[in-house]
């Protein structure tokens, strides 16, 4: 028996019941990005590359020469930088309420929160149309109390409330899994040693939430940076964002190598920003282990 | 002496159930109170009153003569070792143990040298760079019991300290425990279920049933002296046996048993009373010449214990349990033995064994 346990390197009982190598589980999952998601990425990479059947690098140059491309960029990164940092601010308080077990209200607020994502992105993106354009509920509102401030439909203020409102359950959810698994005498044992709510909170909730705030910005960061719906709508050709790009160049202009390079830069650039982020907050973290 | 930290009347419900009904005990300058009883007797619920996670229904908590029941635990200047220890995981021990001094704004030299002290006072003084999940479970407990001793709190509060260490380390940490909390000379409360450690780690003990004070006693008097049925139970008597005074002579009450006339020590007692009378299988021997009170029946089991022999007599339709040394025990199931025991080592207590304390059942109230 024991030889048998040698033999395995795992006692028997983490095996898994049908006996199969761990690596087999993953073979449908690994069939499926490979075919859906690996080939036509290396496809379109490779036709970014010969635009004219040779290889080149004139589809980027044309890219980055160009001052309106760079500027649609930037705005991809602006507008999910600031979507992500919104979703975090209203998301936080959200999640903390969430992680308390003892709150009665809790299912409640989980599925106002989770209620979003049962309606479709367009159906939502319309709604926002509604209350964001000319005559909609927002500019009827300042009217009526005599600050006429216009709308904000094809603005980049109106693409961030709509994403933000689009993207929030997922900041909420990554953080309150992460709140959820803080120790709550944690926060008892700072209190009686001392700690006020404000010190709690400082140097032991947030602290210990900081991998669920990380997981949720990266999360919202490149689902905004990669959507295409609610920017198309609410802001359409007046706020380009690199999708939008690529969906003109690909599918209007017929410009496939191009739009194909949009469409790697963008997912250069996002890959780039979570992996500077990822990196700060990790360093940040260990930055802050170290005794004073 | 003066009492350091006194617990009025305290009570407590949550909706119908009521966790602590009247309780109150104080605790002197230095002194470790423990409070013990079993599971849902109401002794965690007044840790956390005395800590201020909650707020009493009724009663007052007063620390040096000022009564800080609405006060937020923060202000309170206490500390508290939790059950699970409650390190910060992402703090070094190091900064674990200056925690309460930064919040209470202590000078960052200072800081530095009362941590060392801290840590060098539980045998800590070279892992202060560790995190907590890189120690042991003895070394965090030890990581804890530093981070609250290093304050100085007015009182310290312990939340069943040792129960997460294993049996061996468990029995040495509270004779150290004990020793380090004394050289501090702190003001400490300690929660536990367990009456070993009350006995051996506390001055005085608060033994709690249902939400009530059963016994407030040295753990000396209420090991040798329990007074209530309950008590007795909890301090490990097992031989309860229902009598009526008959008699009284020469310092000893008469009682009436299965067993026939048992007598018992006591200061006075009244003829016709309805007792129990508790006697601990250690101190039953065998023979008849141990005691006053003798009972021979016969013998229905046996079974080893180590250095003791646990035998069970029957006579009469009533139950004896005796523990006897191995050495000295040869009796079989089935044999005729006798057994007794001196008249200064059995209780006698209010009421029969086999009512009902307040409404509950004893045996559910120590599980």
């Amino acid at each position: 028996m024991s030889t048998l346990v040698e033999k395995g390197g795992l006692p028997s009982a983490t095996r898994t019941p049908i006996g199969l190598h761990a690596g087999l589980l993953l073979v449908p999952a690994i069939l499926f990005y490979a075919v859906l998601f690996v080939w036509p990425l290396i496809i379109s990479t490779w036709g970014s590359f010969t635009p004219t059947g040779k290889l080149s690098l004139q589809t980027y140059t044309h890219f980055f020469s160009d001052g309106f491309y760079r500027s649609v960029l930037w705005r991809s990164l602006r507008i999910s930088a600031i979507t992500t940092l919104m979703t975090l601010i209203i998301g936080y308080p959200i999640a903390v309420y969430l992680s308390q077990n003892w709150r009665k209200g809790r299912s409640v607020v989980v599925f106002l929160v989770i209620a979003p994502m049962f309606v479709s992105a367009v159906v939502r993106s319309y709604g926002w149309i509604i209350i964001l354009g000319p005559n909609g509920l927002l500019s009827s509102f300042t009217k009526a109390i005599g600050l006429p401030m216009g709308h904000l439909l094809y603005s980049e203020a109106g693409v961030i409330i709509a994403l933000t409102h689009v993207f929030l359950p997922f900041m909420v959810i990554a953080l309150a899994g992460s709140l959820q698994q803080i120790d709550p005498s944690l926060a008892r044992a700072a209190q009686i040693l001392g700690a006020n709510g404000f010190s709690v909170f400082m140097r032991v909730t947030l602290p210990l939430s900081l991998p669920g705030i990380s997981a949720g910005s990266v999360i919202v960061f490149c689902l905004a940076a990669s959507g295409f719906v609610t920017p198309a709508l609410v802001g359409g050709a007046a706020v380009p964002v690199m999708p939008y790009l690529v969906y003109k160049e690909g599918l209007l202009v017929l410009n496939w190598p191009f739009a194909s390079a949009v469409a790697l830069i963008l997912l250069v650039a996002t890959a780039l920003a979570t992996a500077i982020y990822t990196f700060a907050m990790r360093d940040g973290a260990s930055k802050r282990s170290v005794v004073r | 002496m003066q009492a350091h930290l006194d617990v009025r009347h305290l009570r407590k419900s949550y909706g119908a159930f009521t966790a602590l009904d009247d309780v109150s005990f104080t605790a002197a300058p230095g002194e470790i109170v423990a409070l013990l009883g079993p599971s849902g007797c109401g002794k965690t619920t007044l840790l956390n009153l005395i800590a201020g996670f909650l707020t009493p229904d009724a009663g007052s908590v007063i620390v040096g003569g000022r009564d800080i029941v609405n006060m937020a635990p923060h202000k309170r200047d206490m500390a508290m070792v939790f059950q699970n220890y409650a390190l910060f995981p992402h703090m070094s021990v190091e900064r674990n143990v200056a925690f309460g001094l930064k919040m209470r704004n202590v000078a960052s030299d200072e800081v530095g040298k009362r941590v060392q002290e801290a840590l060098d006072l539980v045998q800590l003084g070279n892992l202060g760079k560790r995190y907590p999940k890189e120690l042991s479970g003895g070394q965090q407990q030890r990581v804890a019991l530093a981070r609250a001793l290093v304050v100085r709190p007015s009182v310290l509060l312990l939340d069943e300290p040792l129960s997460n260490l294993d049996a061996l380390l468990r029995k040495r940490m509270r004779e150290e425990m004990r020793q380090i909390l004394k050289a501090a000379n702190i003001t400490t409360v300690v929660v536990t279920h367990d009456q070993e450690e009350a006995l051996v780690s506390a001055d005085s003990i608060v033994l709690l049933a249902s939400g009530k004070v059963e016994q407030s006693s040295t753990p000396n008097e209420l090991y040798e002296r329990p007074s209530t049925i309950f008590s007795a139970r909890f301090m490990d008597v097992t031989n309860f046996l229902d009598g009526v005074v008959i008699g009284h002579e020469q310092g000893n009450a008469v009682i009436d048993t299965a067993f026939g006339k048992l007598r018992a020590e006591v200061d006075s007692c009244t003829i016709g009373t309805k007792v129990t009378v508790a006697v601990r299988p250690e101190n039953i021997a065998k023979g008849e010449e141990a005691g006053e009170n003798c009972v021979t029946g016969e013998v229905i089991s046996s079974s080893y214990h180590g250095p003791v022999r646990r035998i069970e007599i029957e006579a009469n339709g009533a139950r004896l349990i005796a523990d006897i040394p191995v050495k000295r025990c040869l009796s079989k199931v089935g044999d005729r033995l006798s057994v007794s025991w001196p008249a200064d080592d059995t209780r006698l207590l209010p009421g029969q064994g086999h009512a009902p304390v307040d409404g509950k059942n004893l045996e559910d109230m120590l599980q």
